[in-house]
């Protein structure tokens, strides 16, 4: 389980985070919407290892990986752009995280990326390079690449905002799928209501710094801040 | 009619940078060029070029230290140049470290050289090979921050980061993605710093005082003796290494850049 206690950063002077805290069981998402600015990039970056709070800790199963190198942590932090690093191919990309483990032998990491290119549904473009391929099919190796470092968390800087409408809505719902038959623990960091909606199974609202937690829907519903309900009364008297 | 002039201007401008290459080089091969004699370059005679692979033929040891000087000048400009270029780009005083990046070209690196003269005199650098390299070093180096600091971009510093969170360390970072992906960037800039330290002639003097003679010290030197046909010679050697440069970087760049998102 994840644990968030007190987080606090402050930027020449300014208070980006005021005591953040929460907790995520595993093999939840926690979804975080907010206006953008308001904090969420930091927060991921903080608990990625990636930026040092000023203050505050973060557990993991009861350790404490607050003063861990990122690369200890077993947090993959995805960013909105796909990233994929353009000298390698597909399979390079793939193989990445998986060559880092200097334990494993050529043939397993060979397996291992082609496997994950096949549940991705990208077999065929693994000797393509990344210049080569479409903003989903850049996505799902961003995700297969991820997913190859075994993550016990993982973090969504807002994945599919380069997206057009379409290729997004199929993305949530593969990554969804993936999620699920991965058996993954993420947060997911939006200021797109309905995808917050979507791939969360808890949610939050970070506001100046602040973050408000909800369990469920009808909790965040209830929250004016949040403008679910404004978006139901919106949709209701589009259909009335 | 478009396409004619098309090709006339281009062969007017290879004719332009290729004659005197040419030129130099026909030249190189003549000795004994008597006035008033104007296109006549005089005897024909190898001599100088077959006394290049003479073991004592001060040409040849002309042409490896400044080789080497070279070399290290921008090997050590480009590697130094690329860390610090990130730490500034990062930094909230990028504008005044960029602008004492300017400095030793405001100054001119001559000018430069006059000021450092007394220090290196005093260090015990003035006349050698190592007090050369470290005086190169302080013009080629900004030059290298100025030029790295423009590539550096977020998608960059981001891959490093990712890099971190998928379980590589720094050293892996840098190693396994941000030199193989910045290749090209790299590659252009070692071109460019190994020019500047390649033609420097001035500073190199001035420290040198004579005593590290690189090539560009030996063209002026049989310039001033009025021996053109070793500093023809001494000029080849001069365009060569630069030529060769430029044909590797062409090719390799166009060939790295091409599956290049960064571009």
């Amino acid at each position: 389980m994840l644990k968030v206690t007190n987080i606090s950063k402050n930027y020449s002077g300014v208070e980006v985070l005021k005591n953040i805290s929460f907790d995520l069981q595993v093999n939840k998402t926690l979804s975080i919407l907010g206006k953008s600015g308001g904090g969420k990039t930091t927060l991921l970056k903080i608990i990625a290892g990636l930026l040092r709070q000023d203050s505050g800790e973060i557990l993991f199963d009861n350790i404490n990986i607050s003063e861990k190198a990122p690369e200890l942590r077993k947090v993959v932090y995805l960013y909105q752009e796909p990233l994929l690093f353009p000298h390698l191919t597909v399979r390079g990309n793939l193989e990445f995280p998986l060559k880092l483990n200097k334990t494993l032998s050529k043939d397993m990491i060979k397996r291992k990326a082609e496997e994950m290119a096949e549940e991705l549904s990208i077999a065929d473009q693994l000797d393509k390079h990344p210049g080569q391929l479409s903003g989903g099919q850049s996505q799902r190796v961003n995700f297969g690449r991820a997913l190859l470092a075994s993550p016990r968390l993982l973090l969504l800087d807002e994945p599919f905002g380069n997206l057009d409408a379409q290729t997004r809505a199929s993305m949530q719902t593969f990554y969804k799928k993936v999620e699920e038959e991965h058996q993954i623990t993420s947060i997911f960091v939006t200021h797109d209501l309905k995808e917050a909606l979507i791939m969360g199974d808890r949610y939050g609202f970070l506001e100046n710094g602040k973050i408000r937690e909800y369990s469920s829907l009808a909790e965040m519903q209830k929250d004016s801040i949040t403008g679910l309900q404004n978006e139901i009364n919106f949709w209701k008297e589009l259909e009335g | 009619m478009k396409v004619e002039f098309r090709n006339v201007s281009k062969v007017l401008i290879y004719s332009v940078i290729v004659f005197p290459i040419i030129w130099i080089f026909i030249f190189s091969l003549f000795t004994n060029w008597a006035f008033p004699s104007i296109f006549g370059f005089g005897e024909f005679n190898i001599n100088i070029w077959e006394r290049l692979l003479d073991s004592e033929s001060l040409l040849l040891s002309g042409l490896l230290l400044s080789l080497i000087i070279s070399l290290i000048t921008a090997i050590l400009s480009v590697s130094l140049g690329f860390a610090t270029s990130e730490v500034i780009y990062k930094s909230r005083y990028k504008n005044t470290l960029l602008l004492s990046a300017y400095f030793p070209y405001v100054l001119s690196p001559v000018v430069l050289a006059l000021l450092l003269q007394v220090y290196f005199v005093k260090a015990g650098l003035s006349g050698s090979l190592i007090g050369v390299i470290v005086a190169l070093f302080m013009i080629v180096y900004p030059y290298s921050v100025l030029f790295f600091v423009g590539y550096w971009n977020e998608n960059l510093i981001n891959m490093k980061q990712l890099v971190r969170t998928l379980g590589g360390n720094k050293f892996s970072a840098w190693t396994k993605v941000v030199i193989p992906v910045s290749k090209p960037v790299i590659s252009l800039c070692f071109f460019q710093c190994f020019i500047i330290a390649w033609f420097e002639f001035g500073l190199t003097n001035l420290l040198g005082v004579g005593k590290v003679k690189t090539l560009p010290v030996q063209i002026y030197m049989y310039i001033q003796e009025a021996n053109p046909y070793y500093a023809a010679v001494a000029s080849c050697l001069m365009i060569a290494p630069p030529l060769f440069l430029l044909f590797i970087n062409r090719r390799w760049m166009s060939e790295s850049i091409k599956f290049s998102p960064l571009r």
